[in-house]
């Protein structure tokens, strides 16, 4: 700091008087907390259940995902995009329980083998591989006098981690890719404006690879704390991905929540440890097509 | 945990030479919990110093540090380059900070209290700016400003390792050091 000039030296008077002095650590307890509340031992915990393995009661009662509500809803999707029948499933009771109407037996349930959607979850974050992408301007407009901008980002994309992963067919490499649409005026305040956004969601490993799809319009409004998004961004947003490769025929479902509300995998410094939680299921075939419309007028 | 316990001297492994340092968070991303205790002793307190400095609460810094190393434990192993250690620590350490403090304070130009009692007050006949006044213009800053003030002034970090905390480039550093040094002497002088 020999370079210093005179205001610097001051300010390191200053800055060094205000920092309280060094202090000695309890680094074993500190190590204690560290290791004993990592979410690991959760997700664990979770996957473990799926796996019919034993789980301790305390981890059971934190996630009631076998809970009867949950397990009729559970039974409700089956229906929804599979039609197959759970009643040839045999051991807890509560598994056995009887399905809701809405699920048509078939006639040749007893012969076929009966594939349930399974449940996944797991946690990723924010990778440090990205790209920010080339942004263009283009005036498609004016209001008042003032030039209505569209700003075209095109070609972002970022990779993200697997912390977690309770299903290994969702390890692997997960690479998100986006284009995005801003809307705004010239020197107005930045928050504040809408974004269109087309995405696409893909995980590579070596069973296959995995891709969604989807586009999503983000209304004007930050809900961030720090306000630095100048649009409503979601806590959580929902992924319909399509199997490919070894996992061709599949189809995968999830939603990814934020595990802290204001994180922004492309904010500088922070995106390293911006993660989503993961809860999925994954099913055989298709959701069901969707229904005709009716006709204008009618 | 509070970040004043008295226990572990210091700068324990602050001599350990490069491969010691590396042999140590290899150990520590493996789960060997007293590799992992040796990077806790020589880093936590600057960390917690920091964090500090730039929130204004002993608390909150205590809070962000401890939620720091549980990031740490379960992070260690994607850490590329050894040498950044302790930039990379004081990242997250700092991040956690001003995470809590945006929560708690919903502000990011919230004035914070920090000790004056160290300080000498009366003016530098150099820069004829009074040290009182520095200190409270350096109270109305925004977390990020504290945070490089903290590291540059306090730890002595250089830009590249202010770059490695704060996610932009050196050059980068380096400007906004002097925007903020030339925005508080229009301030003072």
């Amino acid at each position: 700091m020999d370079d210093m000039n005179a205001l610097e030296r001051q300010l390191a008077n200053v800055v060094q008087g205000a920092m309280r002095p060094p202090r000695p650590v309890d680094a074993s307890a500190i190590v204690r907390t560290a290791t004993t509340g990592a979410p690991t031992d959760r997700l664990s915990a979770i996957s473990r259940r799926f796996r019919g393995g034993s789980v301790p009661v305390s981890a059971e009662r934190g996630f009631s995902m076998f809970t009867a509500v949950k397990f009729v809803a559970a039974a409700a999707i089956v229906a929804l995009f599979g039609g197959f029948l759970l009643a040839s499933i045999t051991g807890d009771p509560r598994e056995t329980a009887p399905l809701p109407a809405a699920v048509s037996p078939s006639p040749s349930a007893s012969t076929v083998e009966v594939t349930v959607p399974e449940e996944f979850v797991g946690r990723i974050t924010c990778g440090t591989h990205r790209q920010d992408g080339q942004s263009t301007d283009v005036v498609v407009g004016s209001v008042d006098g003032g030039k209505l901008i569209r700003r075209e980002t095109r070609g972002q994309f970022g990779e993200y981690t697997v912390d977690e992963m309770s299903d290994a067919r969702f390890d692997g490499t997960h690479t998100l890719f986006m284009d995005t649409d801003e809307y705004f005026f010239p020197g107005s305040d930045p928050i504040g404006y809408p974004l269109l956004r087309s995405s696409v969601h893909r995980i590579e490993n070596d069973g296959g690879a995995w891709q969604s799809i989807g586009s999503v319009a983000y209304l004007p409004g930050s809900t961030a704390s720090g306000s630095y998004l100048p649009y409503t961004a979601p806590l959580a947003d929902r992924w319909l991905l399509v199997g490919e490769g070894a996992h061709d025929g599949l189809t995968a479902t999830w939603e990814m929540s934020l595990v802290e509300p204001d994180c922004y995998c492309w904010d500088q410094g922070h995106s390293e440890f911006c993660s989503w939680d993961l809860r999925g299921l994954v099913f055989e075939g298709d959701p069901p097509a969707a229904p005709g419309a009716p006709s204008a007028g009618k | 945990m509070s970040c004043a316990t008295y226990l572990v001297g210091m700068g324990a492994m602050t001599q350990a030479a490069d491969r010691d340092l590396i042999r140590i968070i290899e150990s520590a991303a493996e789960g060997d919990e007293v590799a992992f205790a040796r990077i806790v002793a020589t880093y936590h307190d600057d960390m917690c110093r920091v964090c500090t400095f730039v929130s204004g609460e002993e608390t909150l810094a205590e809070d962000a540090v401890q939620t720091a190393w549980s990031i740490a434990w379960r992070k260690l192993d994607t850490l590329r380059e050894p040498d950044h250690l302790r930039s990379w620590l004081m990242r997250v350490a700092v991040n956690e900070a001003k995470k809590l403090l945006k929560k708690r304070s919903r502000r990011s130009r919230a004035e914070v209290a920090i000790d004056t009692s160290r300080i000498a007050g009366g003016t530098d006949p150099t820069t004829g700016i009074d040290a009182l006044d520095l200190l409270a213009a350096v109270r109305h800053m925004d977390p990020d400003d504290r945070t490089l003030l903290a590291l540059r002034y306090g730890l002595g970090y250089d830009a590249t390792e202010l770059a490695a905390v704060t996610g932009i480039s050196p050059a980068g550093t380096r400007q906004r050091l002097k925007r903020l040094l030339d925005r508080l002497r229009r301030e003072l002088e």
